[in-house]
Formats: C-alpha cells, sequence, structure tokens
C-alpha cells in the first residue's frame, strides 16, 4: 500500500533532508512539500485534491502561520479517514511538548533532527 | 452679828454655787481669794483649797486673759453695777474654759468684799469659735438682710472675704454691690439680687470681686429670698472667696493649653485648625515647617488658598468640597498630594473633621500624615516588578531562541552531516555542502544576535548623553536612502530641533534605523510608501512616532508576540524576526517604552517615549 507524506516547513535544508530521506525508504512513499500552512490548507480544500494524506509531518516555528495555528485550522476540517499527524519541531522545550500533546488530532511530538529509521518507525506507525 | 453675818454668807454662797459654775470671795485687804468646790471641780483640779492667795490663783489664768484678769481683782474698780467678763482658765487637761464671769461688789459687807460669779461657756464658746474657723477655713461670709428694717447683718467672715476689720461699719446693699467688679461681674450680681428680691429666685454665681485693699479676687455668690405674700423679706446668703480654686482652674486650663500644644507641635502629624468656613485659625510647627512657612502667613487665609495646595486647581477644589462636607458634620479622608517647601510633590493620608467649639460654634481640624515613603516603595516595587515581569519577558524568549532557532539550525547541521556520512564512497549531491555552509552561517548570525541582547539586557547602565532627536533621526533616514530611493519612498522628519532626549547613541540610532528600515521592507507595492517621523514634548517625556502606508500587522494576532524574539509577520525572505525584539531592549534600557497601532493593508505607529534632556 502506498503512502501519502505531506510535510509542512518553511526550512529549506529540512524539506531537502526529507526528500534524501524519502528516496532511501525501502517502502515506496508520495511526498508532498508545502512551504506554509496556508498552502496545506489550499491543497486540502481544493475539489480535485486526488488523495487525502496518510502522514501530515508538520512545523511549529513558521512565519504568518505557525504550526499551531494549522493544527487549530485542521481540527475542524473532516479528512474523510484517519490522517495521522505528527508535529515536527526542533525545540526540546517540554511547554510546547505538552501543548502539542494536548491537541487530540496530534499522534506524536517528534524532535528534530530526524533520520531514516525514525522516519520508517513514523510511518510504520500509521497504519 | 458676825455668826448671823457667817450663816447669812454661807447660805448665799451655797445657793450661788448651786446655781453657778463656780464662786470666788475676794478679801482685798487680805489679798486672798475662797474658792468654791465646784470651781476647781470645773478647771479638773483636784486641789480642793478653799482659800488661795491672788498670786498662786493668777496661776491658773490663761495668759492672754491676766490683764482682764488683773483689772477684775483692782480694788479701785467700780463694780457697784452688775458687771461681767470673758476670762479663760487652764484646765488641768491643758485646754481653755471659757467663763463668764459675773462681778459683784458686796456693798453691805465688809469693805473689799467682791464676789465672782462664774458660768462655763466653753461649749457654746467652742462651737462658735469651730464655726468661725470652718468659714475661715472656707474663706466664707454669710449676710442677712432684713428688707423689712433695712438691717445688715455680717458673720466675721464675711469682713474677711472684703478685706476689711471687724470693727468697720456693714456696708450697705449698694455699697456691697459696689465690691464685685465693675462691668460684667456688678452688672450681673445687680440684675441677680433685683430677681430675688423682686421674683424670690435665688442665685448662685461666680464672680469677680475687689476686696477693699484692692485684691482682686473671684468669689461664689448664692443669695436666697425669704418671700411672704409675695413680697420680699429677708435676704441672706452665702460670699465664698473661690480665688485659690480659681486660680487652680486656670492653671489647669493654662497646662492644658500647654499640653495641647505640646501635643499639637510635637506630632509628627500635620495639624491645623480651621474655621467651619475653611480659614486656617492655627497649624502646628510640623505642616508650617514642611512647607517653609511662619504661622502668620497662612493665618486667615482659606485653607484651600495657603501655599501647600498650590500644585494642582483639582487638589484644591476638592479641598474645598471636603470642607463643605465636613463643615456639615461629615469626615473626610484622602490621599493626595501636596507641595513641599521645595515644591516637590508629597503624597500624604489626609483627614478633615469637624468638632464642637464653645458656645455650639464649630471648627474643623485637618491632619496631614505623610505616605511619600509607602508612595516610594510602592512605586519601586511596581517598577521592580516591571523589570522583573520584562526580563522574564527576555528569558522566555531565549528560551524560544535556543528551542527554535539554535536547536533547529544545530539539527539541520546533523542532519546534513549525517548525509555525508551515508555518501562516503558515492557521489555527493551538490547542494548539501552549499546547504551545511548556509546552516553554520544562521547559527552563528543567530548566536551574534542573542549576544547583542545579552549586551543590552546586561548593560543595564549604558552611557545616557543629551542627544538632539532631529539630528539622530535625519542621520538615520540618510543612511536608509540607498534603499529608500530605489523603491521611491517618501520619508519627512518633522521634529523641532530644539528637542533633546537622554538616550545611548548607538541605541537610538539602531531604533530610529530599524523602525524605518521595517516600514521600507513591508510596503505596500500597490502604493507610494510615505513614512513620517515626529516627535512633540510632554512633560519630562519626548515622544517620537514613525508612521507608514504600508502592509500594517494584524495585532489581533500578534499582539502578544510582536516584540518577542524571531517573530516574523510577513513571509519576506529577509525577515530575521530580530529587530522589534532589539528595538524594544534598547528602548526599555534607555528608560523609554514602546507601542504599536497598525491596520492590515493601511499601516503601522510606532509610539516610543523618551526621557526628555
Amino acid at each position: 500500500m502506498r503512502r501519502n507524506l505531506i510535510l509542512v516547513d518553511d526550512d529549506p535544508i529540512f524539506q531537502f533532508g526529507v526528500k534524501h530521506l524519502v528516496k532511501g525508504l525501502k517502502k515506496q512513499v508520495d511526498l508532498q512539500v508545502f512551504d506554509s500552512g496556508e498552502q496545506l490548507l489550499e491543497f486540502l480544500s481544493s475539489p480535485n485534491m486526488d488523495r487525502t494524506p496518510n502522514v501530515l509531518l508538520i512545523d511549529l516555528n513558521m512565519p504568518e502561520m505557525s504550526g499551531w495555528e494549522v493544527l487549530e485550522h485542521l481540527k475542524k476540517i473532516d479528512l474523510g479517514k484517519k490522517v495521522w499527524i505528527y508535529v515536527c519541531s526542533s525545540s526540546i522545550n517540554p511547554t510546547d511538548i505538552r501543548k502539542a500533546m494536548e491537541i487530540e488530532i496530534v499522534s506524536k511530538y517528534v524532535i528534530k533532527p530526524i533520520e531514516l529509521t525514525k522516519l520508517e518507525e513514523l510511518l510504520e506507525a500509521a497504519v | 452679828m458676825y455668826i448671823c453675818t457667817m450663816f447669812f454668807e454661807q447660805e448665799r454662797k451655797e445657793i450661788l454655787e448651786g446655781v453657778s459654775d463656780g464662786v470666788w470671795l475676794l478679801n482685798n485687804s487680805e489679798q486672798f481669794l475662797r474658792i468654791s468646790e465646784n470651781f476647781w471641780i470645773h478647771l479638773g483640779k483636784d486641789n480642793l483649797a478653799e482659800k488661795v492667795s491672788v498670786g498662786d490663783f493668777r496661776q491658773h489664768v490663761f495668759e492672754e486673759d491676766l490683764e482682764v484678769f488683773n483689772s477684775m481683782l483692782d480694788p479701785g474698780a467700780d463694780y457697784s453695777e452688775m458687771n461681767s467678763e470673758i476670762i479663760r482658765f487652764v484646765h488641768d487637761s491643758g485646754n481653755w474654759i471659757w467663763f463668764e464671769v459675773k462681778i459683784k461688789q458686796l456693798k453691805n459687807e465688809r469693805s473689799g468684799q467682791r464676789a465672782f460669779i462664774c458660768f462655763d461657756i466653753s461649749a457654746s464658746r467652742e462651737r462658735e469659735r469651730i464655726y468661725l474657723e470652718f468659714d475661715q477655713m472656707n474663706r466664707t461670709g454669710g449676710w442677712l438682710i432684713d428688707m423689712v428694717h433695712s438691717n445688715i447683718f455680717w458673720t466675721p467672715s464675711m469682713y474677711m472675704v472684703h478685706g476689711m476689720r471687724l470693727d468697720e461699719p456693714t456696708p450697705g446693699i449698694d455699697e456691697a454691690i459696689n465690691f464685685y467688679r465693675e462691668g460684667d461681674s456688678r452688672e450681673r450680681i445687680t440684675k441677680l439680687f433685683e430677681e430675688a428680691v423682686e421674683s424670690g429666685i435665688p442665685f448662685d454665681a461666680e464672680l469677680e470681686f475687689v476686696d477693699n485693699r484692692g485684691n482682686e479676687k473671684w468669689v461664689k455668690s448664692r443669695g436666697k429670698p425669704i418671700m411672704k405674700n409675695g413680697i420680699c423679706v429677708k435676704v441672706y446668703g452665702t460670699l465664698q472667696d473661690i480665688t485659690e480654686e480659681k486660680q487652680r482652674e486656670r492653671e489647669t486650663a493654662e497646662e492644658s493649653k500647654r499640653q495641647f500644644e505640646e501635643i499639637f507641635n510635637s506630632t509628627y502629624q500635620f495639624c491645623a485648625i480651621l474655621d467651619s468656613n475653611g480659614v486656617i485659625l492655627n497649624v502646628n510647627d510640623q505642616a508650617l515647617k514642611f512647607g517653609g512657612l511662619q504661622l502668620y502667613d497662612v493665618v486667615g487665609q482659606n485653607f484651600w488658598e495657603a501655599f501647600w495646595w498650590q500644585n494642582s486647581e483639582r487638589e484644591r477644589n476638592k479641598l474645598k468640597k471636603a470642607v463643605r462636607t465636613a463643615s456639615a458634620g461629615g469626615t473626610v479622608r484622602y490621599d493626595t498630594v501636596v507641595w513641599d517647601k521645595d515644591k516637590n510633590e508629597v503624597s500624604i493620608d489626609f483627614s478633615l473633621k469637624s468638632m464642637s467649639g464653645r458656645n455650639e460654634s464649630k471648627f474643623l481640624i485637618a491632619e496631614g500624615r505623610s505616605i511619600q515613603d509607602m508612595v516610594d516603595i510602592q512605586r519601586d516595587l511596581e517598577t521592580m516588578v516591571k523589570s522583573v515581569s520584562r526580563h522574564n519577558d527576555t528569558l522566555r524568549n531565549f528560551a524560544h531562541i535556543v528551542s527554535h532557532n539554535l536547536r533547529s539550525h544545530a539539527s539541520n547541521i546533523s542532519l546534513l552531516s549525517g548525509f555525508l556520512k551515508e555518501a562516503v564512497g558515492e557521489p555527493l549531491e551538490e547542494n548539501v555542502q552549499f546547504m551545511l555552509e548556509q546552516a553554520s552561517k544562521r547559527l552563528s548570525d543567530t548566536i551574534d544576535h542573542v549576544n547583542d541582547v545579552v549586551i543590552i539586557n546586561t548593560d543595564g547602565e549604558a552611557v545616557n548623553e543629551r542627544l538632539n532627536l532631529k539630528k539622530a533621526a535625519d542621520e538615520a533616514v540618510s543612511t536608509v536612502s540607498a534603499i529608500s530611493e530605489t523603491v521611491n519612498a517618501d520619508i519627512s522628519v518633522n521634529i523641532s530641533s530644539r528637542i533633546e532626549v537622554i538616550g545611548t547613541p548607538a541605541y537610538l540610532e539602531s531604533v530610529l534605523l530599524n523602525l524605518i528600515t521595517n516600514s521600507v521592507k513591508y510596503r505596500a507595492d500597490n502604493r507610494k510608501c510615505i513614512i513620517h517621523v515626529a516627535a512633540k514634548k510632554k512633560k519630562d517625556l519626548v515622544i517620537l512616532t514613525v508612521q507608514d502606508n504600508g502592509l500594517g500587522i494584524d495585532l489581533e494576532k500578534y499582539k502578544d508576540s510582536l516584540f518577542g524574539m524571531y517573530k516574523t509577520f510577513h513571509g519576506n525572505s529577509d525577515a530575521r524576526g530580530i529587530g522589534l525584539f532589539i528595538t524594544k531592549n534598547q528602548v526599555e534600557s534607555m528608560g523609554g517604552n514602546i507601542r504599536v497601532e497598525s491596520q492590515v493593508n493601511e499601516g503601522t505607529k510606532f509610539t516610543i517615549e523618551l526621557l526628555s534632556a
């Protein structure tokens, strides 16, 4: 079963990193990358969206719309099937971690950087 | 004849002894006395000698009365009529015995025989003496006026109170009234006496009096009329010398006054006494000293027109109102600010209340207590709380930088270096190296920014100088001219060249540059960029504004994080998000503050308050 992975992060280095890691995965994964929350929300609400994603990786620290705001919006959207949402941030601040885990739709808080094995784990969990 | 005489003599003696308290018979030619037994008993003597020499008998007489005694026995004295004398003998106990002695020359007997019949009047004499002593002790005289016969009777003490000798004639009513001090006292006693006589009203008054020797006295004069068929027949009363009591009363009053003044002037409170209209009657030393005033500067002035209240029209009006409230019986208490002698504003806890004076008059007591120390402490506390919460904000921002910025660059480096390791032996992707350089550069930049902020926040005692604001603003405009001219921005500076602020030159420059640069950077593309830099003085502050017609900031959303570190509001590529955080820290380290007003797509206005030089 092919998996759809969406990354929302403004940092080009991290975007590059995830793209690179996906290439190295044993299973085939479709990756879509958005620079901002606005782009993600626009994509999700577009009528010609062919497939809903299985896994969402969302960064917290972004200009304009922060990761927190993206999550607020996602809470209100019915995606039709179970979507695994991971918060992905470099912050090790316990306040951020607690706050993220209190959001019902968030499955896990992932601390950057992210390695191949970790990405595999996240995708495996999302079944 | 002799026997007959003897018998008769014996009989007569017994009769006389029976009705009297003692009898002596003087045989003048032989200079001895025959003394009856009951006389000796009255003197408490057991020496019952019937016949004693004149010389021996004289020893029993009280020495002050010896002259009278001698004259009684004088053979030349004529006692053909029954005469009497008062004479004191000394009782065995040492007390006096008063005798009224009736003396009779016995004509029919042998020449030189004289009889003395004694009556003990000690009891009544003692009573009289005690009464007199009481009168003298109380310095009280008694008087009685028989209105029908126009007789006036005075007890001896009356003479004493009047400073008169007992043998002086008793004054008549009008004369007696003239002893009262001319004026109020004399008018009152006249009226009281008239009312007593005409209407039967008793009187009791304390009045001033001048005695016969010119001594000024206070007397308590009481009188009671006796009426018969509506007509006054007698008036009697007492006159008491109360000069000493009055003196003591006055001393007590003076002592109370002295104590009051002592308290009034030594208390740490400010005190003033006002009449019911708010006119100053008295002010204590503390309040005078506080205002650098003399009593004559303020007495008679309306309280609110006095120096202390000249700092504020509003406080003066409040005080006027307080005077009205207190005059109506209310108590007013509030914290207010007054001037001290150097026109410094000092906070005081102020109260005003009314007190009843004599004759139902009212006066107001104003009290004040400096609470400047408390106010200062509170202000220090507030400043400290502000400073602590500012530091707290800074700390939170640092935590954010460390978590989100330093760590994100570090994690990127770690991610990329991982790829390099994997790729050993395989062809390297070209841009990994470039990205590594970029990540490490950003890490280094972030560390520089953190360093800038740390310097501002720890260099609390940065050099503060007088800075010309217009000059600083003009320089900032000229520094950004390269960019602003490219985008054709219109920047105007409207600041008086006289305005000077207290600040650190580098910070002021940085604040102006950052705000103007932001305005250029976040301009709206669809209109000409217009930026106004202006300033005006307001009391000890200078209000600097930087206003643009750019993109604006959604304050609903970013109000709390606007001045936080690494917050960017626009997707602008070179928005580094540290500028406003540093600006805020720089402004605050110069003792100022910054706030923002903005409408999305209309513009932004930053307002900065700086200390005026």
